[in-house]
């Protein structure tokens, strides 16, 4: 990777409810962990739709609703998939290490980066 | 020598009358020898009587309340061509809504379900709605002339109550209360822990066929020979028992886990039925000494067991032996039937489609009790064998997304047996020399919610 990595334990997945998820905020960085059985994903905690916070989200397997607007993604690839957003969520890569949920702070992946590569491949 | 067949007596699948009064048959109910019109099926005339007459007058199911659990958690059904919200306005209330913005008549929600911090809020110029359907606010209210917006009061309100775990809605400004329109199916189920159970799996299928014809493959196990071939060595398919009731409403019992009549070695344990008492986490080798006629016993104590693990032994000791193996599937007039076993309930529903009478909207939800057992697997009862095995320990705390299944496969395969015949039928049933189906008294559930519906429609 481009920046190198920078794996950080930031919670144990048992303190992530099953279904649902934790708020967490490192630095200026504020993240979603959701967990689906044993698997977690760190995704950005701002609804790329009007930009408010998404800690009363609900999920339904892997998608995620916005609690102001209905806006759903897929938290695995934060690709929009129903309701008012035409830009994906953002998010992180994230790992789940003996019981610990890691997130790689140094591979952010963006909004835009993640709506470009959209653009792109519709393109093709 | 068997007793010849009665019509009027049927098969009663406990004659022992080891259920009680609720397994008894019911008192045979004659609706004729006429054949149905088959205009009934793909006329739009006959669909748009439909929804003014009945579609609009009955309780139609809408969802599960665990999908309107906590304060703000809404969800959408899609009938016909009407849309609503279903939304838990407060801790005490669930509240329904036609799902339609009274500014430009865009839908409010989009997706199948949420949860709402505040409000609802229109994608298209802002308009926001309370949880409890009152206006919030007009976005730039000052740039209307007041008599355009004087009498928005809010979302148009529809009925809703739940029973059991499911919601049901009127549009029926002055309906029945839902208690009275479910007939004898709260005395019949009231045992059973329908309410505790959570969706397994969520699917929504879309059927180039009446919703008429798809209900009709799903109330009768008289296709059972011919379409589930499967279930013939673990179930009594023609002596499946058939009950008709007030309201529309019927029943059939169909056994499971004893050999039944067709096999030729009655006394051979069935095949399949050892594999399922080991997804059960039985040991087969405690019930070898049962005869195949009477396995049903392995499965009734495997199940006891189960529940024992599981932490719902309370719950089933409500039940009957019966009732901890036979599936007893109702059909709840109109729009679904109701499989029920002891673990676990299939909701059928069936929709009609909002243009077409020729299609329809069948989706359904396989709920199961949470388990507690780290090594029990969840199972899919829509499905045969390994297939159907959800995940170890599995607690329901996921809600699973809905699917919408593209293909067969994705049913699971009972369900796909059933759906490759429905649109076969329904073309059928629009050829010119086609004049009526000719229906057995193993089909009499047929007539009967037929005749509810010409009750509706004042045919009666």
């Amino acid at each position: 990777m481009a920046n190198g990595e920078d794996w950080q334990r930031v919670i144990a997945l048992n303190e992530v409810p099953n279904g649902g998820l934790r708020c967490l905020e490192r630095g200026a960085v504020r993240l979603l962990i959701c967990r689906v059985h044993d698997e977690a994903y760190a995704v950005i905690n701002r609804c790329p739709h009007l930009g408010l916070d998404l800690d009363q989200a609900a999920m339904y397997e892997h998608e995620l609703v916005c609690p102001h607007h209905n806006a759903c993604f897929d938290i695995r690839s934060g690709k929009p998939t129903s309701g008012p957003s035409v830009f994906p969520l953002g998010g992180y890569p994230c790992r789940v290490l003996d019981g610990e949920v890691e997130v790689d702070f140094a591979n952010p992946d963006s909004t835009m980066d993640r709506h470009m590569r959209a653009v792109n491949a519709a393109k093709r | 020598m068997n007793k010849p067949y009665d019509f009027k007596t049927g098969y009663q699948v406990y004659p022992d009358n080891s259920s009680g009064e609720l397994g008894k048959k019911a008192p045979y109910v004659d609706h004729g020898t006429e054949r149905p019109d088959p205009k009934r099926y793909y006329s739009k005339e006959e669909a748009d009587l439909e929804w003014h007459m009945l579609w609009k007058k009955v309780w139609i199911f809408a969802g599960v309340a665990q999908d309107a659990g906590d304060v703000g958690s809404y969800f959408k059904l899609d009938f016909g061509k009407e849309s609503f919200i279903i939304v838990r306005s407060a801790v005490d209330r669930v509240q329904a809504f036609y799902n339609v913005c009274p500014h430009r008549g865009n839908r409010l929600v989009h997706n199948d379900f949420g949860r709402l911090s505040k409000n609802f809020q229109c994608t298209f110029h802002g308009w926001k709605f309370n949880l409890d359907g009152t206006l919030n606010e007009i976005h730039d209210a000052h740039t209307f002339r007041k008599e355009v917006i004087a009498d928005v009061e809010g979302l148009v309100e529809v009925k809703c109550e739940i029973w059991k775990g499911m919601v049901f809605i009127n549009m029926d400004p002055n309906p029945e209360p839902l208690l009275d329109y479910l007939g004898v199916l709260p005395e019949h189920v009231a045992n059973y822990p329908l309410e505790k159970m959570r969706v397994m799996k969520d699917i929504e299928w879309h059927w180039d066929a009446n919703w008429k014809t798809a209900i009709e493959a799903f109330v009768e196990f008289y296709h059972a020979d011919a379409t589930h071939p499967e279930v013939i060595p673990f179930s009594s398919t023609t002596e499946t028992q058939y009950d008709l009731y007030d309201k529309g409403i019927s029943r059939m019992i169909i056994t499971f886990g004893a050999s039944g009549p067709k096999n030729p070695d009655r006394n051979a344990i069935p095949p399949g039925m050892e594999g399922m008492i080991a997804l059960y986490r039985g040991n087969p080798e405690d019930y070898k000494h049962l005869k195949g006629y009477e396995y049903n016993k392995a499965m009734i104590d495997t199940r006891k067991k189960w529940a024992q693990r599981n932490g719902w032994e309370a719950e089933l000791a409500k039940l009957t032996d019966d009732q901890l193996t036979d599936d007893w599937n109702y059909h709840v007039f109109p729009t679904i039937t109701l499989n029920i076993f002891a673990d676990s309930m299939l909701i059928q529903t069936f929709r009609p489609h909002a243009t077409d009478p020729c299609k329809s909207v069948y989706q359904v939800f396989t709920m199961c009790l949470p388990l507690k057992d780290p090594l029990q697997h969840s199972f899919d009862i829509n499905s045969y064998g390994p297939e159907g095995l959800g995940p170890q320990g599995w607690d329901g705390s996921v809600r699973p997304k809905r699917i919408y299944a593209k293909e067969l496969v994705e049913l699971g395969s009972v369900l796909s047996q059933d759906a490759i015949n429905v649109p076969l039928v329904q073309q059928g049933i629009q050829s010119d020399v086609f004049k009526g189906s000719r229906l057995g008294e193993s089909e009499n559930r047929v007539r009967h919610y037929l005749a509810e519906i010409d009750r509706y429609l004042g045919r009666r």
